[in-house]
């Protein structure tokens, strides 16, 4: 039984250049507590189609359809208000990108993260103090940093802080936008182990955003590669991290420089697709190694297993 | 080593900064950079690996002579460099190269690319003909062709990668001995990084040019430098051969920072990692005797916390400094 069910979901930007095609009918599902990576490089539209899933959508907006459906329930049967009451941050949260700097300098860290208890759950400040305390252990800061403001915090503390934020609904699926792209190794590996810990303690199902393949396998259960606003490929980890399917799943594999192993990472020649006005058939078969002349018509969905599948011609029978 | 292929070498050089505390307080300093020596040859690369605050970008902007040191000697081409007249400074900057993180930072908005590659030969006299050769060149070198595509455009027209190509290709144009390139890619695509790097090396053995590449990225070393140094604090703990170093860390820190960073692997997520507690110290009252050892489960109590390690050649090639591989302590 699927707990997220995303099906054919569009996000349409109006840009002064013509309509730019972000998110390109979207399908994927994960169950509850299964945790899935969306990678790809910038503007394939991973963080767009986290905007879908919060609707945190900016007001260029020019087509947003599609079904998400959470537990069965189709969110996008509620109006912007419904939503905001029921589902944003209380069942679907997110730790934004590049978040680092945002937090407010003037309020003691403790106080932040316990500002959305006190609005939206009827219980007083000891209480909620009480609750972000818990939560400080849970993801590795100190008790003694809840009096502290975020100047007084070092950049991996600062980002537990806004983990902390993301969790303190108790909401059941967490949205990861590049949470550590902008911390040291040490600290990111870290952030990777408190994040490991939740999950398996937890039943919080995680959506890990990054460019970084190696980092989307700290976490992974299931991965979806984004190309040109489309997932090209949806797959186990198991299968994907051992042999991707997509030829761009597999060049972006192949330009992870490993630490380990003598191979020499290869870089993909050409430039991403642009996403106003994309060619038709396959976004990715200008670049592609094993183009045909079929590819100039629109991919079919090849289904793996457990509702996984590659939109590639290759594998089409 | 072969004297006559040192290129540059830098000898307990020291960067502090000084900062007062309170408005009466008294000065205290940071220890940016706190005797690093080493020696660079010519045609070679060194990955320069730590994290941030550890002061690898303090010695990239000392070494380009951004930053006045406050002790120690820069030898460049069997010249000593620091407190050296204007002359001599000079025809130093000409040698030298630089490659910043942003690139779009790096590169004036107002300026086309051709402008922007001009600019530094106008600057020391390079007359127009060879000015117009030497711009088509370098873009040609960089890959950025047809060239008349690209002269007159202004860096926002550009994508990151090719905004760091234009970069590379100024840093370039005035055919210096000597490259440091300042995490060159760490604001790109995983692909386009490893595009920019491959291009970089490239280029370094073309021309026979030495490069610094500082990064706090150990996974893209391996291919495009010959050894890695690692930073910790101000200074340097570890240096070796690029493949010695990542098959035989000898630096509990260097072990440390090789084990946090995963190859991809299903089986990574189910892997609590070994790490060491706490964060990097501050630099203006860094720990006595190792600045490492409130970190280390290693710590030799007594000696670890009192005396500095000494810089020992382990292996051939493979200096470290830390008391658990000298002799006699």
């Amino acid at each position: 039984m699927s707990f997220l069910k995303v099906e054919d979901l569009y996000l349409y930007y109006r840009t002064r250049m013509g309509t730019l095609q972000a998110v390109d009918g979207v399908s994927f599902s994960i169950k509850k507590a299964e945790s899935l990576a969306l990678i790809g490089e910038s503007g394939c539209g991973k963080s767009s189609l986290a905007k879908c899933l919060m609707r945190l959508l900016p007001r260029n907006v020019e087509l947003f359809k599609g079904h998400i459906y959470l537990d069965g329930s189709d969110l996008m049967e509620l109006s912007d208000e419904e939503f905001r009451k029921t589902i944003r941050w209380q069942r679907i949260s997110m730790v934004p990108q590049a978040a680092l700097n945002s937090l407010n300098p003037v309020i003691k860290v403790g106080e932040q993260v316990a500002e959305p208890l006190l609005i939206h759950k009827s219980i007083d400040k000891k209480e909620a103090l009480e609750r972000v305390r818990e939560l400080f252990s849970l993801v590795g800061i100190p008790q003694a940093f809840m009096d502290r403001y975020p100047f007084e915090l070092s950049g991996g503390m600062r980002q537990r802080v806004i983990i902390a934020m993301a969790l303190i609904m108790n909401p059941e699926i967490v949205i990861l936008d590049e949470p550590t792209s902008a911390l040291d190794v040490l600290i990111q590996a870290s952030i990777m182990n408190m994040l490991k810990r939740i999950k398996r303690e937890s039943n919080l199902t995680f959506i890990l955003i990054t460019h970084d393949v190696s980092i989307s396998s700290e976490l992974a259960d299931k991965v979806a590669v984004m190309y040109g606003g489309q997932i090209v490929e949806l797959n186990d980890a198991e299968s994907f991290y051992k042999s991707p399917l997509h030829p761009y799943s597999q060049k972006l594999m192949a330009s992870v420089p490993s630490l380990r192993e003598d191979k020499q990472p290869e870089y993909i020649p050409g430039a991403p697709v642009s996403l106003i006005n994309p060619p038709k058939g396959c976004r990715f078969a200008d670049r592609c190694p094993f183009r045909t002349e079929k590819c100039s018509e629109e991919p079919p969905l090849v289904s793996l297993k457990d509702g996984n599948y590659v939109r590639c011609w290759l594998y089409a029978r | 080593m072969a004297e006559d292929r040192i290129l540059l070498s830098l000898r307990d050089l020291k960067k502090w900064y000084s900062i007062r505390k309170g408005i009466f307080g008294k000065t205290v300093y940071v220890k940016a950079l706190d005797g690093v020596s080493f020696d660079l040859r010519r045609g070679e690369a060194i990955s320069l690996v730590g994290e941030s605050g550890c002061g690898k970008t303090t010695l990239g902007r000392t070494i380009l002579g951004l930053e006045e040191p406050t002790s120690g000697k820069i030898i460049f081409d069997g010249r000593e460099i620091v407190n050296s007249d204007k002359k001599l400074m000079r025809w130093y900057r000409r040698q030298t190269g630089f490659v910043q993180q942003d690139p779009f930072g790096a590169l004036p908005p107002f300026m086309t690319v051709k402008r922007i590659l001009e600019e530094p030969m106008i600057i020391n006299k390079v007359d127009k003909r060879e000015r117009r050769e030497r711009i088509y060149k370098a873009l040609t070198e960089v890959r950025l062709t047809p060239v008349e595509d690209f002269l007159n455009k202004y860096p926002h027209m550009l994508s990151g990668g090719q905004q760091q190509r234009v970069v590379i290709a100024r840093a370039m144009i005035l055919n210096p001995k000597l490259i440091i390139a300042d995490e060159p890619v760490s604001m790109l695509d995983a692909s386009v990084r490893i595009e920019i790097l491959t291009l970089l090396k490239k280029l370094q053995k073309l021309h026979d040019i030495s490069i610094i590449y500082i990064t706090h990225d150990l996974s893209t070393t391996r291919y495009f430098s010959e050894w890695i140094f690692v930073m910790y604090a101000g200074k340097i703990v570890e240096k070796a051969p690029v493949k010695e170093l990542l098959k035989n860390p000898l630096h509990p820190y260097s072990k440390a920072l090789l084990a946090a960073i995963p190859d991809p692997d299903a089986r990574n997520r189910f892997i609590i990692r070994e790490l060491p507690p706490g964060e990097p110290p501050s630099l203006i009252d860094p720990p006595k005797g190792c600045r490492f050892h409130p970190r280390c489960v290693h710590k030799i109590k007594g000696l670890c916390d009192e005396k500095e390690p000494p810089e020992i050649e382990y292996e051939k090639d493979h200096f470290v400094s830390c008391w658990l591989y000298v002799q006699e302590r």
